[in-house]
């Protein structure tokens, strides 16, 4: 109950951050040298002014500034993210259409970033300064400072085109008419590769705050108060300093989610994923701002939403978290 | 000089400093050693490394010299990193120190658009700042500063909150001391320390941004950026894969360095910690 | 009697680069079973580490070189981990100094308790819950606590509930590490005496550490005196509180301040230079329902010209607030704060204030002179005039002026306090507001700074509001005394009358509650 009731405080607390995020983006693109219409007429090859006229009234490009900002305002409320001048279809059904692949390579993403980095990070923290602990921190240093694309295309390079173990791109087979287990075997092979370098990075931050954590709560008192009950060191690990050690990483799965995001725009153009990342990239060089805007208004949502659970899980952890 | 002690004591620490000297002098040695526009064509394309004794890093698809562009680059990265790394310093602490120091109500509007910037995923603002303004290297280097000024905003404003309580900063103001005076001369200089080892982390992520961009044909096409060339060997990753391999081993040993700096700069100011 | 633990010859090395070689240097004494005995010692004199040497939980780097930890006749000292874990909490059991964070915050109590019969005995899971409530009886804990989390508990519950951990077991020995420092005295009171009476059902040796004399002549059997890890007096408590042998054990003695107030000062004459009237504080948090806190109420002081003022309460008792209010650092909701009758901000030179933290209270990036001069500077004094007036103060202080130009971690505690005072009085000021200058200081650094206090008192005619919660200090110092409890002041009026005949019960709590109250150190008068 404490938790649910701090998780939707947060929530409600993100609202005026939603609002600055939109408007500011509607101002940015006010900015653009060019609008839909430009675009629309360059793609069409040039027009005449009164075809040009007829079609800012279309969408609604004539209206002052503020009435625009209130028209754009009201339909995002409505998840109205509007039309897309290179799809021919609204914006919101291209994004549907894009996202599972995403979350998809997100969640696997994250979860395997997670669970590598933190049991790593143990590992390192119980064996501090032994070879282990060098080998897994320098590694984790080395992960954290290569790009991901050049991961990526050395990926292919060995395990697609030396190798030939994994195919070097795409979500699954396109025309093999898979389905069920066949099927999702087939996107987890695709999706290995991808999975596995967007999670490097990621991974060698969770490793090296989590190795830090544990070292940190091993100098606190009520460990000591544990040691002087007699208590075996693994008992003591696991009771007394882990959960605490778990804050800070749980903290930073939060933070790091809108960085993934990010990331996997560069991930799915290496390995030509149908995703929202790829997407967006798309639109950048096609120029249509409405469809990189909306993107950027679903990033947002999903941003939030991962940071609502990883609220509730933090809430969950630590007692003194909402209360009183 | 107890300082510098400290430093050289952590083995890891020095190697990056001498790495990071390396690639200093790669850039301050462009000029010198390729005095010829790195990418104009210099040779037949896609020769391999050692194959020709004038290119020895071989030649790029379009027959450049691929060592020209890996010194002229480590130039523009480092240009770009520090340059974006300033304003993100510069921006992020004044924001971080006028919401950390004041509180209240200026705190609570500071604070709603530094989570803006944080939500919107750093990367897809990028794009957006790229669409909108272009890609010239003026607007990617002040969009990657825009994108990186949370962080020490951040971490800014939770040195000065917790400054701000400490009985130095009450004993001032019992002296007569203003607003002013006291957050610069006195709250800052206390302040900063972890803010400037910080930058290290944003530098990394400044050079890691630029080189994606760049990957993606969205940086400055006319500069010999290493994210540039790895894209540009994307075509022919099968057969001649050190034309993107070389450039990403640039990129790999200069945010290493920049980062190890950084961890022996944050080691050595707090020598309590160090025995880690 | 044979002793259930005893200490022989042993030797602790500090690693390379400490302040000294040895942490403990031969070390020996031992505890009968049913004593109470106490190490005494002050900061740096190694009682801490005796304990932690005991367990083998000494920190990384410090090594046993010498000497024997005997437990029932059997040398437990050079054991290694796996032989020393069924003593500890089974044989010995240890509590620490500080309650707040000595607990595991992300546990409930009952469960950290329980932690102690799961790790050492074979019980199942519903005879340790009955063990739990019966051991939180014992400890005068309500037993529906142990499903409370640490962060619910005060700091003297969470000792309670240490003490109960500790015991669980029925160990013969039970260490005690300065149990009741971070208490508030009658909270310390009341552990003292828990701690006493479940000493004497059980018959548990207790080894108890402490710094403050008025304890030991409270609770101890016998006494061991430390000095930079030796001991340097032991015997029965009554021979070492009142026949002193060792020069340091007198030092020591003689700085502890007496209950017995000094003679009266002559009372200044006309107004008094500083009035508080009616003054409220509350404290609103954030949000959308803000945890309201009344820190002042209605408070009414006056200091006399020339006078002492000492305002004296437990934590959460809204003094400190009161200090601040009174240099205008926050701002009081309602009532007038009037310096020689007139309204005055914050920055006035004419009233200044010294803090209690000696490490917080002085930026560590300016030099000691600097800090000293600021004041002046901003009150348009040139340069060389301010550094000449830094140079007088430090020589009034008690400082060597050619330590102007260090930086404040190259002082030791109480010459940060000197700093700190030097930098108060630069700007001439007739009040000064010092609140709890001694608190964080060592005893016999203690009464350097109180005799430095009054004595620059009276050399420059000073008005002094003393705020502590200690009322041996008070006593020291102080011409009159005013009690504060959440936020009111309950009594106020000469130090002597509210000493020899308190009127209000909690001041009265407060007399009872001091630990010591009944021994009158030797060599006062």
């Amino acid at each position: 109950m404490r938790v649910a009731r701090l998780a939707l405080r947060r929530l409600a607390a993100s609202l005026p951050t939603m609002l600055v995020i939109l408007v500011g983006l509607f101002l940015l693109l006010q900015l653009a040298p060019g609008d839909t219409v430009d675009a629309l007429i360059a793609q069409i090859g040039g027009g005449d002014p009164a075809m040009i006229a007829e079609l800012r009234r279309f969408y609604g490009l004539d209206a002052t500034v503020p009435v625009q900002l209130g028209r754009y305002l009201w339909r995002l409320v409505q998840l109205d993210l509007g039309h897309s001048a290179i799809y021919g279809k609204p914006v919101a059904s291209v994004i549907v259409e894009r996202l599972p692949a995403t979350l998809l390579l997100m969640a696997s993403s994250l979860a395997l970033a997670l669970a590598a980095g933190t049991a790593l990070g143990i590992v390192a923290a119980q064996r501090v300064n032994g070879w282990p602990d060098t080998l897994i921190s320098t590694l984790g240093l080395i992960f954290y400072a290569t790009p991901s694309f050049w991961i990526g295309l050395m990926g292919i390079v060995v395990f697609a085109i030396h190798l030939g173990w994994l195919p070097p791109g795409g979500f699954e087979e396109i025309g093999s008419g898979l389905t069920g287990w066949a099927r999702a075997a087939d996107i987890a092979l695709h999706l290995l590769m991808p999975v596995a370098t967007l999670s490097l990075v990621f991974m060698a931050v969770f490793l090296r705050v989590m190795r830090a954590a544990m070292l940190e709560v091993t100098t606190l008192d009520f460990v000591r108060t544990a040691r002087a009950k007699g208590l075996r060191p693994a008992a003591i690990t696991i009771r007394h300093v882990l959960r605490n050690a778990l804050l800070p990483v749980v903290t930073l799965a939060g933070l790091q989610a809108g960085t993934m995001l990010g990331g996997s725009v560069v991930v799915e153009a290496v390995f030509a994923l149908p995703g929202l990342g790829r997407l967006a990239y798309e639109s950048v060089v096609q120029r249509d701002l409405n469809m990189l805007l909306g993107i950027v208004f679903v990033s947002a949502l999903l941003v939030i939403a991962v940071n609502f659970l990883v609220d509730l899980a933090y809430a969950r952890l630590d007692p003194r978290i909402g209360a009183g | 000089m107890a300082f510098l002690r400290r430093y050289a004591a952590s083995p890891a620490a020095v190697i990056g400093l001498v790495l990071l000297a390396v690639v200093l002098a790669m850039a301050a040695s462009a000029d010198l050693l390729f005095p010829r526009n790195p990418l104009a064509l210099a040779g037949r394309p896609l020769q391999w490394p050692l194959a020709n004794p004038r290119f020895w890093l071989g030649t790029d698809t379009m027959g450049r010299d691929i060592a020209a562009q890996l010194f002229h680059g480590a130039r523009i990265s480092l240009m770009i990193a520090g340059l974006a790394t300033a304003i993100a310093l510069a921006v992020g602490v004044a924001i971080g120190a006028v919401a950390g120091f004041y509180g209240g109500l200026a705190d609570d509007v500071l604070m709603r658009v530094t989570e803006a910037f944080q939500i919107v995923p750093g990367f897809l603002l990028l794009l957006v700042l790229v669409a909108v303004f272009g890609s010239t290297l003026t607007t990617v280097t002040i969009a990657i500063g825009i994108v990186s000024w949370p962080a020490t905003a951040r971490l800014t404003r939770a040195e000065f909150l917790s400054l701000r309580q400490r009985d130095f900063v009450a004993a001032c103001r019992g002296l007569g001391m203003g607003d002013v005076r006291l957050i610069l001369a006195e709250i800052l200089p206390n302040a900063l320390p972890p803010v400037v080892v910080y930058a290290g982390v944003v530098m990394a992520a400044a050079i890691l941004s630029e080189s994606a961009l760049a990957f993606l044909n969205l940086s400055d096409p006319n500069v010999p950026s290493w994210g540039n060339l790895i894209g540009a060997g994307r075509s022919v990753l099968r057969t001649q894969w050190y034309v993107s391999a070389i450039p990403g081993l640039a990129i790999l040993t200069t945010v290493l360095a920049v980062s190890l700096v950084g961890q022996g700069l944050n080691d050595a100011l707090n020598p309590r910690l160090r025995r880690r | 009697m044979t002793a259930v633990l005893a200490l022989d010859g042993l030797t602790v090395a500090l690693p390379a680069g400490a302040d000294r070689t040895l942490a403990l240097d031969d070390v020996s004494f031992d505890l009968r079973p049913g004593e109470v005995f106490c190490l005494v010692g002050e900061s740096g004199s190694g009682k801490s580490m005796a304990a932690a040497a005991i367990l083998g939980l000494l920190p990384p780097g410090l090594r046993r070189t010498a000497g024997r930890v005997l437990l029932d006749g059997r040398d437990i000292a050079g054991l290694p981990d796996a032989a020393l874990r069924p003593v500890r909490g089974a044989r010995i059991g240890m509590i620490f100094q500080e309650p707040m964070t000595a607990l595991n915050p992300l546990r409930r109590i009952g469960d950290q308790i329980a932690e102690m019969f799961r790790t050492h005995t074979d019980l199942a899971g519903r005879d340790i819950a009955a063990r739990v409530d019966a051991l939180l009886a014992d400890v005068q804990l309500p037993a529906g606590l142990a499903r409370a989390w640490p962060h619910e508990l005060s700091g003297g519950q969470r000792q309670r509930a240490m003490i109960a951990m500790a015991l669980a077991l029925e160990p013969a020995v039970l260490i005690a590490d300065e149990p009741t420092t971070a208490l508030d005295v009658t909270t310390q009171a009341r552990i003292l005496g828990l701690i006493r009476d479940l000493q004497r059902r059980r018959g548990t040796a207790v080894l108890f550490i402490t710094h403050d004399f008025g304890v030991v002549a409270d609770i101890a059997d016998r006494v061991a005196v430390m000095q930079h890890g030796r001991i340097v007096e032991q015997g029965r408590a009554d021979d070492v509180l009142n026949r002193p042998g060792h020069p340091y054990t007198r030092a020591l003695i003689r700085a502890v301040p007496s209950l017995l107030p000094p003679a009266p000062r002559p009372d200044g004459a006309g107004p008094p230079i500083l009035t508080a009237d009616g003054v409220t504080k509350v404290w609103r948090g954030r949000g959308l329902r803000p945890r309201v806190t009344q820190a002042l109420r209605d408070v009414t002081l006056h200091l006399r010209r020339g006078g002492t003022l000492g305002i004296v309460g437990e934590s959460g008792s809204g003094k400190s607030t009161l200090a601040r209010c009174l240099v205008r650092l926050v701002a009081a909701d309602t009532g007038r704060i009037h310096l020689d009758g007139q309204a005055f901000g914050v920055g006035d030179p004419r009233i200044q204030m010294v803090f209690q933290d000696p490490f917080g209270s002085l930026n560590p990036r300016r030099r000691a002179g600097d800090l000293v001069m600021q004041g002046p500077r901003l009150h348009g004094v040139g340069m060389a005039e301010a550094r000449a007036r830094a140079v007088e103060l430090f020589g009034l202080v008690g400082l060597n002026p050619a330590a102007l130009d260090r930086y404040p971690h190259e002082f030791s505690g109480g010459q940060r306090q000197r700093i700190a005072l030097a930098r108060a009085l630069a700007l001439r000021p007739g009040v000064l507001v010092a609140d709890e200058p001694v608190s964080a200081l060592d005893v016999s650094v203690q009464a350097q700074v109180l005799d430095l206090l009054a004595g620059l008192r009276d050399q420059l005619g000073l008005s002094l509001v003393f705020i502590t919660h200690d009322l041996r200090v008070a006593a020291r110092i102080c011409d009159r005394i005013a009690v504060m409890k959440d936020g009111q002041v309950v009594e106020e009026g000469p130090a002597a009358t509210l000493f020899a005949d308190p009127r209000h019960p909690y001041t009265r709590a407060l007399l009872d509650a001091v630990p010591g109250r009944g021994w009158k150190p030797p060599g006062v008068v």
